[in-house]
């Protein structure tokens, strides 16, 4: 890195090759992290036994105060890693908001939230979820009992912010959950808005399973010396997740597939991503249609109805989800276990996320994707992109869930 | 260690009380089989005639209440499932009403129907799927002790049969049913009729009431309503429990749990929902943990007691033996090497060194001013402009008329491809802070040459960083240097190309010098 540099020092941070930083510490026990007592007990609690290799390098310099840009291979404890973290830096003395998390989506929002909280049981931490589609004067309220953390997104937030319901004086720490998404055209603007109002010098921490160049380029407007924790493209896909493809000739067949793997699909429970709400619409319909039980969701649904088909979707009640990319980041149901790309995804990331829904925390996961003829190229260019292998679907593919 | 004396009348005695025992036993085991075998036919004899009259004459009185009172439910019973059967129950799609009964009626319809023709025998009214489970194959003779029959009685007053491990279960199940008949009387629907009637008149009010014991329902039912049903009710809890968060001040994991299916660790313990009740399971699980370190504690004490007083002995016995010996006698010695403190010391010194380090360091992040922070009270908005970013803010000023002629800034851009990319960067991210993002990145530009430089030392690196902040303008400056030579050969690409790496090898060179001259 250094000898590239040196011909060009007015170079900018492009052609800058990002790596994992140096003297990163590894910690492989909880136990050795010297975490609160009640800490460490909820962490057991919720089932965690021994640190995943992020949590291992990233909760350490999180607690720390360090800027933190850490990337980890989804379902491997991301979301744990940056809440132990929290929870050891907040507080409990002082009810104000100390911690303010963002993430993309509402429902994501409240999962962070739902893991604060149980990784903070025995602490007895308050954490809100701020999210859109709720009522206002409820979330007024609820900030003004005070919270520790607050996890929502970026919209409420700011909202709640410039409505002085949410106070930053004590906010040291702001983590923004799937960073890249979060830094995206769509977001990033949103994100300056409420950092502009964070004390200056807040504590930052990034994290997603992806960190493409471009978002790594601009965090230096508002972070400081981060400790980066890397992986690399061709080791960012897991081994327990297969990842397979039924072509198809044309796009009608596809729902025949669909409905020949239905009995595959309720073995437990399974993901079906669409590209379009309209999509999502159409294809639940032809399902019920054809007598098939399924659920679906997506932004355009209003908030309660997107809760409810949630709620069930983690209580085992519905087993199938038809859904956009408002599903893609993110979002940990332990007993997904099949991820179907109906369309395939519009970008490289999107399909690491995607099939990341399956294969949580060490769980066996298998995604299947859709194909045309013609999208076979699109597909042999993420498999080459992230050096792994997608092959034809066997017939004994339920044996592999 | 000592060894007593053992007569032998002793040991005879002992032997014959042993087996004196395993007699007594073996008798015991044979009457208790003997208990159930009777039980077991009991079901298959067939009765002598006037049998009834007699074990009427033996019922005492509670007995016969007992009896009465079982009997007077059945009846009501079938007379509810006449009712039912002839459809006239009351809104059976509206709020679960199927809970209400413990009973499917659409599936027991058809059993109801063949039941309505012949007279209703008390003894033959169909049960419960799930109790099906448990009383069939009434008649398996196998002899294994969890596969004996056992007669009980429930709460209402029905005696019956059923395996004895499953007795467990049955109680269980019993109390329930129990708890929820009182629950109901209380709530004042005694009789099932009464019930169908008053929810014809008030079906809000009823559904208020039955708040309580929906709970209980919703799980012990579930096996029997279909999955529409299921849903439905979970949705409806959903909401109530949802309600009751809106007024909650506190919310805890359990609060948001909604039966969700996830698999926790073996160290989970499900506070309750209820914030007094959680204080003081809480409080009991500390008081636990505080017990158990007191006991570790005390356990440990313990030990390192005896190990010293076994240290002491042997030095004691050594002593002994050396004083045979006509040894000098071991003094106290403290065996303490003092090579694992200095060690420690330098390990001591080294990490005093690395805090330094990191104290530093921390301090030069302090000094660090985030592009997205300026402007924020207590950071001044203040930054020294290079010349090139103050050209490039003109730029932006100037009205178009008066610029160059398009060709001139054509040639200039291929020039200055770094800059112009950089400034079109920052220009689309950061709005009208484009000028000092810009300068950060020189910032950055800055540290990185000297990584370079001093790659092989890292601390000193880190030392540097303060300078590297502070340096920025020497840097930046040094920038124009190399771009305004590029701008005079424009024209042709060969002769610009050729030049401009000339001039990269110049500029390193200098560079080079610039930065060992800091």
């Amino acid at each position: 890195m250094s000898n590239k540099n040196r011909n060009a020092p007015f170079e900018d941070l492009s052609n800058v090759e990002f790596e994992t930083s140096e003297d990163v510490e590894v910690i492989d026990k909880f136990s050795q992290m010297n975490l609160k007592e009640e800490l460490t007990r909820g962490i057991y609690a919720y089932g965690f036994e021994k640190p995943s290799a992020i949590q291992q390098r990233a909760i350490k310099p999180i607690i720390k105060g360090r800027d933190v840009i850490a990337q980890a291979q989804s379902g491997t404890g991301k979301t744990a890693t940056f809440s132990i973290a929290i929870l050891q830096s907040v507080d409990l003395t002082i009810r104000e908001t100390q911690v303010l998390c963002l993430s993309p989506t509402r429902e994501l929002a409240v999962q962070i939230q739902k893991v604060i909280l149980a990784l903070g049981d025995f602490m007895n931490v308050q954490c809100h979820a701020c999210i859109g589609g709720t009522n206002l004067g409820e979330d007024i309220r609820k900030l003004d009992y005070g919270q520790h953390v607050v996890s929502g997104t970026p919209g409420r937030v700011y909202d709640m912010i410039r409505r002085r319901a949410l106070r930053t004086r004590s906010v040291k720490m702001l983590v923004l959950d799937e960073a890249d998404e979060m830094l995206n055209k769509g977001f990033k603007e949103q994100i300056y808005d409420v950092y502009r109002f964070l004390p200056p010098s807040t504590q930052v921490v990034l994290i997603s399973a992806t960190l493409p160049h471009e978002i790594l380029e601009i965090t230096s407007k508002f972070m400081t010396d981060p400790i980066r924790i890397l992986v690399k493209r061709d080791e960012l896909t897991l081994e327990g997740i297969k990842q397979f493809f039924v072509a198809v000739e044309r796009e009608e067949w596809k729902f025949d597939t669909l409905c020949d793997l239905y009995d595959t699909l309720t073995i437990t429970q399974a993901v079906i991503f669409c590209n379009t709400k309209r999509k999502v619409d159409w294809l639940t319909e032809k399902m019920r249609e054809s007598n098939f039980t399924v659920s679906a969701m997506h932004g355009d649904m209003p908030q309660k109805e997107r809760d409810t088909i949630m709620k069930e979707f983690r209580s085992g009640q519905s087993r199938v989800l038809i859904t956009t990319d408002v599903w893609a980041r993110g979002i940990d149901v332990q007993q997904v276990s099949l991820v179907i790309n109906y369309d395939l995804p519009n970008n490289r990331e999107l399909y690491i996320h995607r099939i990341g829904r399956s294969g949580r925390f060490g769980r066996k996961g298998v995604a299947i994707n859709f194909v045309k003829s013609d999208d076979i190229r699109i597909l042999r260019d993420i498999e080459q992109y992230y050096s792994t292998q997608i092959d034809e679907m066997p017939m004994n593919v339920a044996d592999l869930i | 260690m000592s060894i007593y004396e053992i007569s032998k009348s002793s040991l005879l005695s002992l032997k014959a009380e042993i087996l004196r025992k395993q007699e007594g036993f073996s008798k015991a085991k044979l009457d208790n089989e003997e208990k159930f075998i009777t039980i077991k036919k009991k079901s298959l004899e067939l009765r002598n005639k006037g049998i009834e009259n007699r074990s009427q004459n033996d019922l005492t009185d509670e007995e016969h209440n007992l009896l009465r009172l079982s009997k007077c439910k059945l009846e009501a019973k079938s007379k509810l499932y006449k009712k039912l059967s002839n459809n006239s129950r009351p809104s059976s799609k509206g709020s679960g009403s199927e809970n209400e009964y413990l009973v499917n009626f659409d599936r027991k319809g058809d059993d109801l129907q063949s039941l309505n023709d012949s007279p209703v025998d008390e003894d033959d009214l169909p049960v419960d799927e799930e109790e099906d489970q448990y009383y069939s194959d009434r008649y398996d003779d196998d002899v294994d002790s969890d596969n004996e029959w056992v007669e009980y009685t429930d709460s209402l007053g029905r005696t019956r049969n059923c395996l004895r491990k499953d007795l467990e279960y049955i109680k269980a199940r019993d109390e329930e049913l129990r708890s929820l008949a009182i629950e109901r009387n209380q709530a004042g629907i005694t009789k099932p009729e009464e019930n169908l009637r008053e929810k014809k008149i008030s079906d809000d009010e009823y559904e208020e009431r039955r708040e309580t014991p929906e709970e209980e329902l919703t799980e012990r039912s579930e096996e029997m309503i279909s999955a529409d049903m299921r849903r439905e009710t979970l949705r409806k809890q959903w909401e109530k429990e949802e309600e009751e968060l809106r007024n909650k001040s506190n919310v805890h994991y359990q609060n948001l749990l909604f039966d969700e299916a996830r698999q926790h660790g073996v160290g989970y313990y499900a506070f309750s929902k209820d914030e007094a009740t959680r204080a003081n399971q809480q409080a009991a699980l500390k008081q636990l943990r505080e017990d158990t370190l007191k006991q570790q504690k005390k356990a440990s004490i313990v030990k390192s007691i005896r190990k010293e007083q076994l240290t002491k002995r042997i030095k004691a016995a050594e002593n002994r033996k050396r004083l045979r010996l006509g040894l000098p006698l071991l003094e106290d010695d403290p065996v303490q090497s003092p090579e694992p403190e200095e060690t420690d010391a330098e390990e001591k010194i080294e990490k005093s060194k690395l805090d330094e380090i990191e104290e530093s360091l921390n301090a030069a992040r302090k000094l660090h001013i985030r592009p997205w922070d300026i402007g924020k009270e207590g950071i001044s908005g203040f930054y020294e402009m290079s010349q090139e970013e103050w050209n490039a803010k003109k730029r932006k000023e100037r009205l178009s008329e008066f610029a160059p002629p398009s060709s001139y800034s054509k040639t200039r851009e291929t020039n200055t491809k770094y800059e112009s990319r950089k400034y079109k960067k920052s220009s689309n991210s950061a709005g009208n802070q484009n000028h000092r993002v810009f300068e950060s990145e020189h910032d950055y530009g800055g540290k990185k040459i000297k990584m370079s430089e001093e790659s092989g030392d890292a601390c000193l690196f880190k030392d540097h960083l303060v300078e590297d902040y502070a340096s920025v303008n020497i840097t930046v400056n040094a920038n124009e240097t190399r771009i305004t030579p590029g701008q005079i050969f424009c024209d042709n690409f060969d002769i610009v190309k050729s030049v401009e790496n000339g001039l990269k090898y110049l500029w390193e060179e200098v560079e080079r010098k610039n930065i060992k001259k800091y």
